[in-house]
């Protein structure tokens, strides 16, 4: 398993470079093209959807977990100074697109704020 | 004063005081007089006319802003190149440069944006390759295997892969409209975003798609067919799919955004 860390501004400019990072792994983890499309429309969406509710965050940080057929990444944003209490002004789109694009999508909270957990293999 | 018979091109309206032969006289006049604000003059002359026309490309996959920017700028390429010695209307001169420079757009700009020549071509040789390989595979291959077969790195792959997504691959012609032959293959007037599990929220977002979006997020995100399937199924290709699919859900994104 090699993990690969980034750590970008949090600002909507740069998901294209998370989304590239993690497309590039994915090819690695000799994933599908599908698979590897899946990924780059799940990292968008899950970082989007990052930046939308905690809209103070300073930092989006991804970490990628690749193995043969399987990619695991956790993108995670700062709460900022304006601090994160709700996913309610999320854009509701995300969870049914990530359920659908990836094998396993969940939203989890710690101190350091939200983060997302995604895993993709070929196995689906 | 000359009057020649109306085209279809100068039904457009003007106001009921100038008829599509005098506000050609105007244009004559004023060009032919070399004033200096003539061309400003005959650009706000003829607006209905360049919006008329770049109506005629509405909907065809290019924001009307964009169509209407080509439109002035060919008006005024034709207005600083209008010879009113020759005896032709100006109108009838600068109609097929308004239409030229439209077509033209829309030739150049199949690369929604703009992406070097080099990335192009290794994009469309992906394309091929991607109609073939995985009934040759019977499975969509990976990104290695699509670079062996194309004599290219992984790194030059996804890069054209990347690229190959701003590809516009449907014709002006072919997908003219919004309730496409797309949306009436998979009979969506049945799907029913609003009573499945998770949708519910997006439903009334969904709703306001064109049928063709709404089939292929129903295939992909309800259904759950990888790419190729919806490729094969709508007789598409797989480029195809992954663009619409993107450019999908680019849009709602904007339309959700606060």
């Amino acid at each position: 398993m090699n993990t690969v860390k980034l750590a970008v501004p949090a600002r909507t400019e740069y998901i294209p470079v998370v989304r590239s990072m993690i497309a590039g792994l994915g090819a690695l983890a000799d994933l599908s093209i599908d698979k590897v499309d899946d990924l780059r429309l799940a990292t968008t969406e899950a970082c989007g959807y990052l930046l939308a509710i905690a809209p103070g965050a300073r930092i989006l940080h991804a970490a990628v977990d690749s193995a043969p057929a399987t990619v695991r990444i956790v993108a995670r944003v700062d709460d900022g100074a304006n601090g994160v209490r709700s996913v309610e002004p999320g854009p509701a789109l995300t969870w049914p697109l990530l359920r659908a694009l990836t094998d396993r999508a969940r939203l989890e909270w710690t101190t350091a704020g939200p983060a997302i957990h995604l895993r993709l293999g070929s196995a689906r | 004063m000359i009057v020649a018979a109306g085209t279809r091109e100068d039904s457009f309206t003007n106001g009921p005081e100038t008829s599509p032969a005098e506000r050609d006289d105007v244009a004559a006049e004023l060009l032919g007089n070399g004033a200096p604000d003539a061309v400003d003059t005959v650009v706000r002359l003829y607006e209905p006319l360049v919006k008329h026309l770049a109506s005629r490309f509405a909907h065809r996959g290019e924001p009307f802003e964009d169509l209407l920017q080509v439109a002035n700028l060919a008006l005024v390429k034709a207005a600083s190149r209008f010879d009113p010695e020759a005896g032709t209307r100006f109108s009838s001169y600068a109609i097929p440069t308004i239409l030229g420079e439209i077509k033209r757009h829309f030739r150049d700009s199949g690369w929604s944006v703009r992406v070097p020549r080099r990335l192009q071509e290794r994009a469309l040789r992906l394309r091929g390759l991607m109609e073939t390989l995985p009934q040759r595979l019977g499975r969509s291959p990976t990104v290695a295997e699509l670079a062996e077969h194309a004599g290219m790195d992984v790194d030059a792959v996804l890069e054209a892969l990347e690229a190959g997504g701003t590809y516009r691959t449907d014709s002006i012609d072919e997908n003219g409209g919004h309730d496409d032959a797309l949306g009436r293959q998979v009979a969506i007037e049945d799907v029913r975003f609003d009573v499945i599990e998770g949708w519910v929220h997006v439903a009334p977002l969904l709703r306001r798609l064109p049928r063709r979006e709404q089939a292929l997020l129903y295939l992909r995100f309800v259904e759950e067919l990888p790419q190729r399937r919806i490729a094969d199924k709508l007789g598409i290709s797989q480029m195809h799919v992954s663009r619409l699919l993107r450019r999908t859900l680019e849009d709602l994104r904007r339309a959700t955004r606060p």
